[in-house]
């Protein structure tokens, strides 16, 4: 049985979403997104999946991005913030997220109502 | 900064060489922002940095794989990017990207180039002077000067519809092997 596939294909669909729900509370910076990915093992990414995805997010017009200096003496980083078309495009995809939830509870029951009649 | 790390970001910008120069800046400074932060806060050496960020080719590739596929436009800095992208891309790309991107091009080219041909011929025909150069043959059968344009113009479209095609083709199959290869690297 190979579950890899089926995961890295949700991932793949769910990543974009992940992140546009992270980016949305506050700015982020590329690698404190991938820190906090890690976390999950069904989202975690690197560098050459999540750089290029929040390039694609910002030509979009979903993410606007700016450097910021740190105070530890580090380098500038790329902070991600979300824009209005951004905010807009995620309540799209919270409503269709719901929507997957709801018929994949609905179905679930229903298979249960089959067993117990 | 490690001489390493500094390679490493140098073959990443020569590989991004077809983006434009503002944006590969962009990439560069952000992966080298990363790496002096893993450095100072992870205490993280400089093999396991480019450990972690993996071939620089493939980075690379992950960058330009992403934006071909972003829009359907043709456009020739987007042509120069496919061009180095299927360097990158491996063995069937060899093959398959050339073949197409050099077919689909010269197939929109002659599209645009034969309505032109066949206008000419018909205001030659107009002004009753023969234009030897441009002909409409197919087999045997020489059409004659006053049906040459409208079957120029006929011709002309079926040949860009066909080259477009090839280049939408060629669009899939990029994103098929980019998204391949991210399947690979997120198994690993």
């Amino acid at each position: 049985m190979n579950i890899d596939d089926w995961k890295s294909q949700i991932k793949r669909g769910t990543l974009e979403y992940s992140i546009l729900l992270m980016i949305c509370k506050r700015a982020y910076y590329g690698y404190e997104i991938m820190s906090e990915l890690e976390k999950y093992p069904i989202l975690s990414a690197k560098e050459n999946t999540i750089y290029p995805l929040l390039r694609r997010l910002l030509k979009e017009e979903f993410l606007s991005s700016f450097w910021q200096e740190t105070a530890e003496g580090l380098p500038p980083r790329k902070y991600y913030s979300i824009t209005e078309k951004g905010k807009e495009y995620l309540e799209a995809m919270s409503v269709e997220w719901g929507n997957l939830l709801t018929a994949i509870e609905e179905i679930k029951e229903e298979g249960n109502g089959q067993k117990n009649a | 900064m490690d001489k390493k790390m500094h390679d490493y970001l140098n073959q990443i910008d020569r590989y991004l060489k077809p983006m434009a120069a503002a944006e590969r800046a962009d990439i560069i400074n952000e992966i080298k922002s990363e790496m002096l932060e893993l450095e100072a806060q992870k205490g993280m050496s400089a093999e396991e940095i480019l450990e972690r960020l993996g071939e620089p080719r493939e980075l690379a590739k992950a960058y330009m794989g992403e934006a071909i596929v972003k829009n359907n436009t043709f456009s020739l800095r987007k042509f120069s990017t496919m061009f180095a992208f299927y360097g990158l891309a491996g063995f069937t790309g060899m093959f398959i990207l050339p073949i197409f991107s050099v077919l689909s091009v010269g197939l929109m080219f002659c599209g645009a180039i034969a309505p032109v041909a066949g206008i000419v011929k018909f205001l030659g025909f107009l002004v009753g002077i023969e234009v030897p150069w441009v002909m409409f043959q197919f087999g045997t059968y020489t059409a004659p000067a006053y049906v040459v344009f409208p079957l120029s113009v006929v011709t002309g479209v079926l040949l860009f519809a066909a080259g477009w095609g090839l280049w939408k083709l060629m669009i899939r199959y990029i994103r098929t092997v980019s998204l391949g290869k991210r399947k690979l690297q997120q198994q690993e």
